[in-house]
């Protein structure tokens, strides 16, 4: 059974990555490879440009599936366990168990912490050693909406802050809004490649809506620029072959006796996207 | 927890076995007509190998504790997650390979200070050469824990899962070897890991056995030493084969 087939991937430095995929497509087995915690049969990796070595591990923070920590430590316990891995001194781990929310718990044992605030700490952990890249697989798995928004917002912060950051996820959501690129997987194949915007914006449609929606689809398919017009619901969706400012379809209907009582650009989003290379992919 | 149990166990085997020997003893006096000689357990330089070997028979709790503590860094994936955060294979390696020495050197320390204590109090004329006189037992005590803990360490990476690798260690610590030395021939048979470590320190002599003609080693047994530096070297060594190349 092939895990991974014959793909290549780059991240350059500062860019949030977004490594997207079906449930046992080979996200997690990808980034277990770069963590050398799972050997590959054949192929290889690099590491700020050298050859891997575990000391590299040390300026990358990595959090796998869920958070792992001794459950009978407490937080601080296992913040400096991760300090000593990482050859750093204790003074950030409070630092970051503040960043989370933390700091009040920081002596209960993991054990005793609920999934949103293992979550964190696997976060804050992540933190100790200010590594210049983060890798994060599946961060809001299982959490309430609350703390996704929460945990989301700190992946954010972190990428602000410069840290190149690679999110494994199947919630396309999440990937839309924080990553800058995205590879997208499926059984192992690597389907797509690229920055998110390029998906979006390659896919540009509008909604519109008028009284005489006859004479609005007739109009539409007369425009050069339309390809294809379908019906949702009470409204028209024109799908464009290029980018078109909403002001120009709106004058250019108005010359034509249409006053359009809606109109929106809608931006395909990458759920559609990642659904049509999916089927394309298993047919 | 289990430590702690090993600790209070093996101070009071320690301090009384002396008293529950005297009692079969003053039984033994009574029913025969042979005069039985008073002899101590604690009398200095034999405690020392009496000792040694009334704890080596503890042993197994202390690998127990190694085998508990390895296969749960499986269960609790935290062997994953510290090779992740930057952890090499052979630093993890390492440090089991230091917690099971600490922890035969800790043993190894209560039977220095337990002796020590019950030393002075049961000898007469004590002077330093009959205090340190037969001491190297304690250095063939700790290599009898520490290469049983590492034979423990091995089994816990090789199956990783703490109710297996307990009972298939204890099964083989007990049983199996048992079976095995049995049918192996004598010449064979003294190299298998267990059997070594035991053989480490024999019986104590005492005056007693003596008596009856029985004489056991009151040295340490210097072939059983290399055998045993043989296998906590090659449990290491097969360990960190076995952890090379494995995924977590």
């Amino acid at each position: 059974m092939l895990a991974l087939e014959d793909f290549s991937l780059q991240v350059n430095k500062g860019e949030v990555f977004g490594i997207l995929g079906p449930n046992g497509s080979g996200k997690t087995t990808t980034l277990g490879i770069l963590l050398d915690i799972i050997k590959c049969d054949s192929g290889q990796y690099s590491w700020f440009g050298s050859e891997p070595f575990s000391n590299q591990r040390l300026r990358i923070g990595a959090l796998l599936e869920q958070p792992v920590f001794y459950p009978y430590l407490s937080a601080v316990k296992n913040l400096e366990i991760i300090a000593d891995i990482k050859k750093v001194s204790y003074d950030q781990i409070d630092v970051q168990l503040e960043k989370v929310g933390l700091i009040d718990r920081k002596h209960s044992k993991f054990k005793t912490y609920s999934l949103g605030m293992k979550q964190k700490l696997a976060i804050a952990a992540s933190m100790i050693g200010d590594p210049e890249v983060l890798i994060l697989d599946e961060p809001t798995n299982g959490l309430d909406p609350k703390s996704i928004a929460e945990i989301r917002d700190m992946i954010i912060e972190i990428a602000d802050r410069g840290i190149t950051v690679l999110l494994a996820s199947h919630l396309l959501d999440e990937v839309q809004k924080v990553c800058t690129h995205v590879a997208i997987l499926n059984k192992g194949k690597l389907l797509h490649n690229g920055p998110v915007d390029e998906v979006l914006s390659s896919s540009a449609m509008l909604e519109l809506r008028a009284d005489d929606m006859v004479a609005l689809k007739q109009q539409l398919q007369q425009l050069d620029f339309v390809d294809e017009v379908l019906e949702e619901g009470t409204i028209w969706i024109a799908k464009l072959n290029e980018e078109k400012d909403p002001a120009t379809v709106s004058k250019l209907l108005a010359q034509q006796g249409i006053y359009l009582t809606h109109l929106a650009v809608r931006k395909k989003s990458l759920e559609k996207y990642f659904l049509e290379l999916l089927s394309d992919n298993n047919a | 927890m289990l430590l702690l149990i090993y600790f209070v166990l093996i101070v009071a085997v320690f301090f009384f076995s002396e008293k529950v020997l005297n009692l079969f003893l003053e039984n033994a006096k009574s029913t025969t007509p042979v005069p039985v000689p008073n002899f101590s357990l604690y009398s200095f330089p034999h405690i020392w190998q009496n000792m040694a070997f009334f704890g080596g028979g503890f042993k197994i709790l202390i690998a127990l504790i190694v085998l508990i503590f390895v296969t749960s860094e499986f269960s609790y994936k935290t062997i994953r997650q510290n090779i992740m955060n930057g952890m090499s294979r052979e630093e993890f390696l390492l440090s089991k390979v230091l917690f099971s020495g600490l922890l035969s050197l800790s043993a190894t320390l209560i039977l220095f200070f337990s002796g020590l204590v019950l030393g002075f109090g049961h000898t007469n004329e004590v002077s330093i050469s009959m205090v340190f006189g037969k001491i190297d037992f304690l250095a063939a005590y700790f290599l009898e824990i520490f290469t049983l803990s590492l034979m423990a360490m091995f089994v816990g990476f090789l199956l990783r899962q703490s109710g297996l690798a307990i009972i298939l260690f204890a099964l083989y610590y007990i049983v199996l070897e048992t079976i095995l030395a049995a049918i192996l021939p004598d010449e064979v048979s003294i190299f298998l890991p267990v059997e070594s470590m035991s053989n480490l320190i024999d019986f104590p002599n005492s005056e007693l056995l003596k008596m009856f003609n029985v004489n056991f080693s009151e040295v340490v047994s210097v072939p059983d030493v290399f055998i045993c530096s043989f296998w906590s070297i090659f449990f290491i060594g097969i360990t960190y084969l076995l952890l090379r190349n494995r995924d977590f």
